[in-house]
């Protein structure tokens, strides 16, 4: 098994265990089945990790499809709702359904190559006609896990249903497989067809923008408005990576990173909610900042943070992003920077009839603010968000090497 | 520490204790989120010395 480290995936490894240090604090509240759950949380760590590590077609076939399982009970056995295995099942099925077409893509690089490794790929020449083939079975399998528009559908479903830990992992960590798969397995190796189809790719990006940011301001439950939150961020991301240039590629990867944070911190703050009130629906909400002063403080911190605010993680990310897809695509740019102003609305809008206004009594009846330990934990998320933001050059410096040598790979192929 | 020995370190942490989980050593649910705490921060630890 070849496996290697460069500087795009050693932040995704070091945001894989820091997140999960998270998670294991916050599921000390998990009292069902707790060797069974534990022991799944572990396993999925190790699964996502060494999808992180492994440079060979194959094996990260095998470990990006084990991740399926542990995170499928995850879902079905811990989820809040009854609902749960109808989206446990969603989440399967298309995961499920885009592996099986790069799976094929293996086979196809088997017969071809001789090797599912990572080096015997990138120095075989493909014809072109091969090259688009590999490179449309797996997008459609990268597309899926990201997720691009159209095949976003399972993720709100899978958000709304998983529990605190499972929706934090999701979107902190499962979703960035899908842009780390582009940066390491298709782009370099399939340049010719990724020029081919780069029109094809920016358009999907921009359509999940725009269409997710709209879809954002019509929800009603709070794990959904940053499910599709997620979407419109992981897509502006890829649009970065698909810019083909230092500042995309650099903005793309930091925007995964930042999102990492910021939408793992509002997950778990959803759970605190949860926790206490049994329900996720805004409507039930109001006037919580008189009750819950930290929470809302927390909250704050990070509905800011999420809307791109400089100073903090996404803002970095953002930035970059938008200088890289100028370069490449200005209508693309204009379209997705337009975006970001459903951004503010929706999240401000959330913020708002969440902790502001009068309190509806009726409904909240218990005054009690978040643990210690919730306060702890969203204090280390709050840190690394105003550290990444005030102090990029810190990733940046670690990153940019391998962003070049990407580039390098990507102009000699 | 040699970066692969590290790699296979932090990996074999995540699978070992998945399967310590599973041992009479540890009994109550307690013990289990306590152990699985430690691994996990043992394992961010070692991430960060990549």
């Amino acid at each position: 098994m070849v496996l290697g480290i460069d500087g795009i995936s050693l932040f995704l490894i070091i945001l894989t265990t820091f997140l999960f240090s998270v998670c294991s604090l916050v599921a000390f509240s998990v009292d069902k089945k707790v060797r069974l759950f534990f022991t799944l949380f572990l396993l999925l760590e190790l699964f996502i990790l060494a999808s992180f590590i492994v440079l060979d077609f194959l094996m990260f076939y095998v470990f990006f499809e084990a991740i399926l399982i542990p995170m499928f009970l995850i879902i079905g056995i811990w989820g809040s709702r009854s609902r749960r295995m109808k989206a446990a099942n969603y989440f399967l099925f298309y995961a499920f359904f885009g592996s099986l077409f790069m799976l094929v893509g293996i086979l196809i690089i088997y017969l071809t190559v001789g090797s599912t490794g990572w080096y015997d790929s990138y120095v075989f020449n493909y014809n072109l006609n091969t090259q688009k083939l590999l490179w449309i079975l797996f997008f459609i399998g990268f597309a899926i896990k990201v997720p691009l528009w159209p095949f976003h559908i399972w993720l709100p479903e899978a958000h709304v249903e998983a529990p605190t830990i499972g929706s934090v992992i999701l979107a902190g960590l499962l979703l960035k497989l899908g842009g780390y798969g582009f940066l390491r397995f298709v782009l370099p190796i399939f340049s010719d067809a990724t020029k081919f189809f780069l029109p094809l790719a920016l358009t999907l990006c921009v359509i999940g923008i725009v269409y997710a940011s709209l879809t954002t301001i019509r929800q009603v439950d709070m794990k959904r408005i940053i499910a599709y939150s997620s979407v419109a961020h992981m897509s502006y991301g890829m649009l970065g990576i698909f810019s083909l240039n230092y500042y995309g590629i650099m903005g793309g990867i930091l925007l995964m990173l930042g999102h990492g944070l910021v939408s793992s911190a509002l997950f778990l703050l959803v759970g605190v909610l949860y926790d206490i009130y049994g329900t996720r629906l805004i409507k039930y909400y109001g006037g919580l900042s008189q009750v819950m002063p930290l929470f809302s403080f927390f909250f704050f911190f990070f509905t800011i943070a999420n809307m791109g605010l400089p100073g903090l993680c996404i803002f970095v990310g953002e930035f970059l992003t938008t200088i890289g897809i100028f370069a490449t695509n200005t209508f693309a740019a204009v379209i997705s920077a337009l975006a970001g102003v459903f951004t503010v609305a929706y999240m401000i809008l959330l913020y708002n009839r969440v902790v502001f206004g009068s309190l509806k009594v009726q409904y909240i009846s218990k005054f009690k603010d978040m643990s210690a330990r919730d306060f702890y934990v969203l204090s280390i998320l709050a840190y690394l968000t105003l550290l990444f933001g005030v102090c990029p050059q810190i990733f940046i410096e670690s990153i940019e090497y391998s962003v070049f040598r990407f580039l390098r790979l990507y102009d000699v192929k | 520490m040699v970066l692969s020995t590290l790699i296979y370190t932090i990996m074999l942490l995540g699978f070992g204790g998945g399967l310590f989980l599973w041992t009479p050593i540890v009994k109550s649910n307690n013990q289990i989120r306590v152990v699985s705490l430690v691994i996990t921060m043992v394992m961010f630890i070692l991430s960060c010395k990549i």
